[in-house]
């Protein structure tokens, strides 16, 4: 963490030495100042992600022949679950090349394409090094070699994708060796560099491939490699094979089943190898029908295989975000501009985003069978969902008040970035389905603990959209309003004199900013509080103890620490609307640094929330 | 009038001393500014909370008490705002309550972390009770792949060895077939018989039964199920009657024959940081990039609660810390004792390997599975001696003759054999090596002896020839040993076995290193640092030669770059000084997580278990280890199963695949055991008090099936139910404040309108009436 605290300082005092700067321009020129750095952050976020990416090249002629729908729907036993070929292959990939496919293939085809020719690859870039200053090593490593290879390097250097050969030379090995010995700095990075070319290997991709179901029938074991039915005499003699595990055959398959297996098996690899792509997809359509017919009840059903497979090829749906996007800018034209049109349209894109962010986590519960919040990837989904949900249920409460749209608009906001962080960081934010962790599990303390808290952080998300447009506001110039009877209170008693900023009476912007930030403030301070004693009592039955001041639980305190102080400061101030709102923010940023410097950054018991 | 100004005053400085910023709100935010500051920087910036200024852990910074004082300021400026200002209505139940309720909670966590126990221990599933004909006293060994444990029976010594364990043997017949139990494999070598391997099902006895060398069972080989009745085990519980407290230190001594270990407790253990008050006391790694501060300490490590230990007459002190090193053994010449320590290399190509042998120390004088060996000769001929036979050697000399016979001895003889030309025979019986020498200057070190009957012109003599000449006896009279005869010599020469052999003597007999060919030994000299071919593929090197060795091992501090942040202390090391008078002796100590009776309980790369001997002046050996604080369990607990439940595929090396890990425990009562109690992820087991839950397991590896023990971690929870109840009244009085408050106000406001529009309408009403009427 302390070497992150330079960054960390520098981007605050940046922060507050801009405030400065902006102040001392006149209200208008503060307005579109920060207008115009905001659409052009969010602008620059996505046209780097997705405009400015380089063009997929262009698969071999055989890729594109290859049926990859037969082989993205086989069914691989990975990690306790059953999976499609096609987010199995993508989950090996992954560590392979990170989120690049390699020479625009499809994973399958890759994972394939790399155990039955591994030679093609040795001199091929598909190793991902993520770490920059990694790169530069043995980049210069490499150039102290020979110079002559500094175009191949600087593109290396670009995309981060090296060849293995380049990778298993002495001089670069003898690198990593001794940067593995760093265990604070880049131990880990070449420990990532280590396990992509070891899951390169032609031998760990044979050895992981558990595709032949039990003959027995019984779900709960083990499925068998190809190479457990090949017997010694059978198997090729090639690199691919040579560390497969060879028996006797597989108990309780038939003899014929065995034979139809290992002749198609053996057909798919020599097409494979003789690059024809007809042989290829025949050799595959009967082995994949011999592997359903070892044990037609254990195999999963074509729809879901299906399914799963289209799941991953369309990138999880994290491309809602794009969806959410439509919805957002015209919810804040239309509550910018009261343009009655304008929030029409953005609710409509509203109901279409939150559909498919629905239909993405009921694709996500159908595919693993469990409730999808087990990992990063499915906690922010899920938090964003919730969000949705509480903005339409507080719609339907305000609906005939100021503060109308203005949920679906955060909602919007906080789905979007959620979903644009999934899509432009698919490592980090892995949407692989796995099984839980055993300390996950048994628990229902820890389901309600984790939609709570995960109810409070979409709140939170959703405070600090309409505290940012309340600061915004008067930043723009506006004079300081705050809602007088702000929270649950101006909506019930939403015909007190105290309230009338709610039934529009002359209401300024910044009051109706205001009530909808104590609205979810509100919400927030008791889901947080209730979500932090559910966790407690999940601590105590899990760890013996309720709570142990690990950073995670420190920093849920101390997101909570941050409503307590709004509420104070909130009854003690005079710029009550001001307060609330850089309170607000501070919470989310609080709430955020919780969920992701502590993630990821540093170690703790809550290490895989 | 002139006293009212200093009163005032005065009432104001109390005022403002005691009571104004317990009843400001400003003050109440300040302090929870500062707690939000606090607990930051304290959880994100790890590196700050472990200055050495505060080598503080999490528990220590979230217990210091800069933080109880925040704490409790908060808590009286809420009590006292609360009372002060915030009217006791209906209206402010909310905030009264929220405000009750967070007072509860601190007070219950006061409490709570007041009295806080917590720690670990693993406990094994088994261990086998065996008893050996002719002891009574049974010898425990711990059910644990490797395990291994040898007792004196009434026909010699019994070795036993746990080969291997089984979590979930399927009984294959009889009337349990089917169902699964756990199963050991327990390797026996009787003395001077067949070996066999035991097999032991847990809870069917009645299956026990013996398996033959050749893997076939003894009861169709031999007709019954044990090859033999006497030699008798059985399966028990292995309890536990203590745990160890996290972050904490103590020292454990014990005398080395010992299986308890006596505690000494040492209070303001350093964390984070390491102390050293002189460099040369440790090795700076040359990758070390910060200068290392000297940074002394000196703390005290008394016999817990006052008792008596192997060091009550001493005093017993840590002088320095590590927080992460490992000790680098290392030799140095010119002790005062005879000590002889060589270093060799092995090397074949690029690949080095190193050994380290002590000449008279016969658990470390040879290496590689007996293929090497290291010997200390006092002289030449000692040397030709070893280089004689590679087969045991008799030499008969027969006074006043020049006749001199070496027999190499094959095996026993029958009858007498004649010394050719002479009146002389001899029978030779057997031999025995690794004798122990009973007297001398080189007693307890090992020899060989022949046992011979020598026929002489004066009748027999039955001779035990020893390899140390000087211990060579005669038996005279019913079994008496006496002086040999001078009728004639014999010597025994042990025929040298090893294939690689490394002497040394004094000045003037050389370094030799002979290699066994089989039938011939190969003689060469050799000095320090030459490389000398063993083969032609592997060179063998002297790389150092003590006489007189000392150790001087140092702690090598590992670079903070090289360390593993979640290593927490288990490279950490002490160095304890013990003193007497003015004697003193150092040692490195490093970290035990537990203070284990013995190495039957240690698992590679789980359990590390490492007490060192120290020598006391009076010349008693005891152990010392360095570990953390031990603490009485409620009742011993044994484990009757642990099972893992995975999911489909079963386990594959991840935990990922992995979705329970279930132990069934049993706790000890007056009566003998608990009912089974189950103790699996998220749900502990609970008995005395305290709550068990599932901590550590022991996977498959290592060439172990796993499973043999659970790690359970303990804890108590006093204050855990009011925390629980301040919190419960925290969050009612949230839900109040912000959602009912509203409502009741809604209605009190809807009462004073139909109040104000009832009073109004009444007196609209009594204005229309007309003046007069009634």
């Amino acid at each position: 963490m302390t070497e992150y605290l330079p960054q960390i300082l520098a981007a605050l005092f940046g922060t507050i030495a801009f405030g400065f700067l902006l102040a001392m321009f006149p209200a208008r020129a503060r307005k579109i100042t920060v207008d115009v750095l905001v659409v052009g952050l969010i602008g620059y976020i996505i046209y780097s992600n997705t405009v400015n990416r380089a063009p997929a090249p262009e698969p071999t002629p055989f890729a594109q022949a290859v049926d990859i729908e037969a082989l993205n729907n086989l069914a691989v036993q990975n990690d306790g679950r059953l999976k499609s070929f096609s987010s199995f292959s993508r989950k090996m990939m992954r560590f392979v090349s990170g989120r690049h496919s390699i020479a625009g293939q499809p994973h399958a085809f890759t994972y394939m394409d790399m155990m039955f020719r591994p030679k093609a690859y040795e001199d091929a870039d598909v190793i991902y090094v993520k770490h920059k200053d990694l790169r530069g090593m043995i980049t210069d490593t490499l150039l102290a070699e020979n110079a002559a290879e500094h175009s191949v390097l600087e593109s290396f250097m670009e995309s981060g994708l090296i060849a293995p050969s380049l990778l298993k030379r002495p001089s670069v090995t003898d690198l990593l060796d001794r940067l593995e010995r760093d265990l604070i700095t880049t131990n880990k990075q070449v420990g990532f560099v280590r396990s992509a070319l070891t899951v390169s290997d032609a031998r760990t991709l044979a050895n992981n491939l558990r595709v032949v179901p039990p003959p027995s029938g019984d779900d709960h074991a083990a499925w068998f490699l190809i190479g457990d039915a090949l017997p010694a005499s059978a198997a090729p003699h090639d690199h691919t094979h040579s560390g497969v595990q060879r028996s006797s055959g597989i108990p309780g398959m038939p003899a014929d089943t065995t034979a139809n297996i290992n002749t198609n098996w053996n057909k798919l690899g020599s097409a494979w190898q003789a690059q024809d792509a007809d042989a290829a997809n025949a050799a595959l359509a009967s082995l994949a029908g011999a592997l359903r017919s070892v044990a037609p009840t254990l195999y999963p059903p074509d729809d879901k295989l299906e399914l799963e497979s289209w799941y991953f090829r369309n990138y999880s749906m994290t491309w809602i975000w794009v969806v959410y996007l439509a919805a957002m800018i015209p919810l804040l034209i239309g509550f910018v501009y009261k343009w009655r049109g304008a929030n029409m349209i953005g609710i409509a894109f509203f109901l279409v985003a939150f559909a498919l962010h629905t239909t993405s986590l009921g694709i996500r519960w159908h595919l693993s069978g469990r409730i999808p919040n087990s990992n990063m990837f499915e906690a922010i989904a899920a938090a964003t969902w919730f969000g949705g949900v509480i903005a339409f249920v507080l719609e339907f409460i305000v609906r005939k008040t100021t503060m109308r749209n203005l949920f679906f608009l955060g909602s919007a906001a906080a789905s979007m970035t959620a979903s644009m962080c999934s899509s432009f960081m698919p490592v980090t934010l892995a949407s692989d389905i796995d099984n839980i962790m055993p300390i996950l599990l048994h628990n229902v303390w820890l389901y309600i603990h984790t939609n709570m808290i995960i109810a409070s952080y979409c709140t939170i998300a959703i405070a600090a959209v309409t505290a940012l447009l309340y600061l915004r506001d008067r930043i723009g110039g506006s004079r300081p309003d705050h809602a007088v009877l702000g929270g649950a209170g101006s909506l019930v008693m939403s015909n007190h004199p105290s309230a009338k900023f709610v039934r529009g009476d002359n209401a300024s912007t910044a009051a109706v900013l205001d009530g909808a930030t104590m609205v979810m403030m509100e919400f927030s301070f008791v889901t947080l509080w209730a979500g932090l004693v559910m966790g407690a009592i999940w601590a105590d039955q899990s760890w013996g103890r309720p709570w142990g001041w690990d950073p995670k639980e420190v920093f849920a305190l101390n997101t909570f620490i941050i409503f307590l102080l709004l509420v104070h400061v909130r009854f003690k101030v005079k710029d009550k609307g001001l307060w609330t709102a850089i309170l607000a923010v501070i919470g989310c940023g609080v709430m955020l640094f919780n969920w992701i410097v502590i993630n990821f950054v540093i170690t703790g018991l809550h290490s895989y929330a | 009038m002139s006293n009212a100004p200093s009163a005032k005053k005065s009432k104001g400085l109390i005022d403002y001393l005691f009571y104004s910023w317990a009843n400001n709100v400003w003050f109440g935010i300040a302090v929870l500014i500062a707690i939000f500051v606090y607990s930051s920087v304290g959880s994100a910036i790890p590196s700050l909370r472990q200055h050495p200024f505060f080598d503080l852990t999490e528990m220590g910074w979230f217990h210091w008490w800069p933080f109880d004082l925040m704490i409790a300021l908060l808590v009286i400026n809420m009590t006292t705002v609360t009372l002060k200002q915030i009217p006791f209505k209906l209206i402010n139940a909310g905030v009264w309550t929220i405000h009750t309720g967070i007072i509860i909670l601190c007070f219950g966590s006061v409490y709570y972390f007041g009295t806080k126990l917590e720690g670990d221990v693993p406990i094994f599933r088994r261990s086998v009770e065996i008893s050996v004909p002719g002891k009574t006293e049974p010898v425990s060994l711990v059910v644990r792949p490797g395990n291994i444990v040898s007792t004196e029976g009434a026909d010699g010594e019994y070795t036993f060895a746990v080969s291997q364990t089984f979590p979930e043997w399927v009984i294959a017949s009889g009337d349990d077939a089917g169902k699964k139990a756990y199963m050991a494999w327990i390797d026996v070598k009787p003395p001077g018989r067949i070996n066999y391997t035991r097999q032991l099902l847990d809870g069917y006895p009645e299956y026990t039964e013996d398996i033959l060398p050749d893997r076939t069972r003894a009861k169709k080989t031999l007709g019954r199920q044990l090859v033999d009745d006497s030699v008798s085990m059985k399966l028990a519980y292995e309890p536990q009657t203590e745990f160890f407290l996290m972050h904490s230190a103590s020292i454990f001594v014990r005398e080395t024959e010992s299986d308890r270990w006596d505690e000494r407790p040492v209070y303001d253990m350093p964390h984070y940081n390491d102390h050293i008050g002189d460099h040369d006391d440790v090795i700076i790694s040359p990758e070390q990039r910060e200068p290392i501060p000297l940074r002394p300490i000196n703390l005290e490590a008394p016999p817990k609660d006052g008792g008596t230990d192997a060091l009550s007459d001493y005093d017993v002190r840590v002088t320095a810390y590590l927080r992460y090193a490992s000790l680098i053994p290392k030799w140095s010449d010119g002790g005062d004792t005879l000590n002889p320590i060589i270093g060799i290399s092995l090397t074949a190509g690029t690949a080095r390997n190193t050994f380290e042998l002590m000449a008279l120390d016969d658990r470390r004088n040879t290496t590689a599975n007996g293929l090497v060996t290291f010997k200390w000769v006092e002289s030449r001929d000692a040397v030709d001696r070893l280089a004689a036979s590679p087969v045991d050697l008799l030499t008969f000399k027969v006074p006043g003759t020049d006749i001199v016979l070496e027999v190499p001895i094959t095996g026993p003889n029958d009858e007498y054999v004649p010394i050719a030309g002479t009146e002389f025979a001899y029978k030779i019986k057997y031999v025995v090596h690794d004798l122990a020498i009973p007297s001398g200057p080189n007693t307890g070190n090992a020899m060989s002896v022949a046992i011979v009957d020598i026929r002489t012109p004066d009748g027999e003599i039955s001779r035990f020839v020893a390899s140390e000449p000087t211990a060579t006896r005669d038996v005279v009279g019913q079994g008496e040993m006496g002086d040999p005869s001078p009728a004639i010599d014999v010597q025994f020469i042990p025929g040298n076995t090893a294939r690689i052999t490394l002497i040394a003597g004094p000045e003037g007999v050389g370094n030799w290193v002979l290699f066994n060919e089989g039938s011939v030994i190969d003689k060469h000299e050799i000095t320090v640092g030459d490389a000398m071919p063993v083969t032609p593929q592997i060179n063998l090197t002297i790389d150092y030669l003590h006489s007189h060795g000392v150790d001087a091992s140092k702690p090598m501090i590992v670079p903070k770059h090289q360390r593993q942040s979640s290593a927490k202390e288990f490279f950490s090391m002490v160095r304890l000084e013990i003193s007497k008078d003015d004697w003193t002796e150092s040692v490195w100590l490093p970290f035990n997580r537990y203070a284990l009776p013995s190495n039957q309980y240690v698992v590679p790369r789980r359990i590390i278990f490492r007490p060192t001997d120290l020598r006391l002046p009076d010349g008693k050996t005891v152990q010392v280890c360095y570990s953390r604080n031990r603490h009485p369990l409620p009742a011993p607990i044994a484990l009757e199963t642990f099972d893992l439940a995975t999911h489909p595929g079963g386990y594959t090396g991840s935990t990922i695949t992995v979705s329970d890990f279930i132990s069934k425990l049993r706790f000890g009562t007056d009566d003998g055991w608990s009912d089974e109690m189950q103790m699996s992820s998220n749900k502990p087991a609970t008995h005395g008090g305290f709550w068990y839950f599932q901590s550590q397991w022991d996977p498959p590896g290592e060439g172990s099936a796993g499973m043999n023990y659970t790690g359970v971690g303990v804890g108590n929870r006093n204050g855990v139910y009011i925390q629980l109840f301040g919190t419960a009244v925290a969050v009612a009085g949230m839900i109040f404040a912000f959602y009912f408050k509203p409502i009741i106000r809604q209605k009190a406001q809807q009462k004073g309108r139909q109040r104000k529009e009832a009073v109004t309408e009444s007196s609209i009403a009594q204005q229309a009436e007309p003046v007069g009427v009634a």
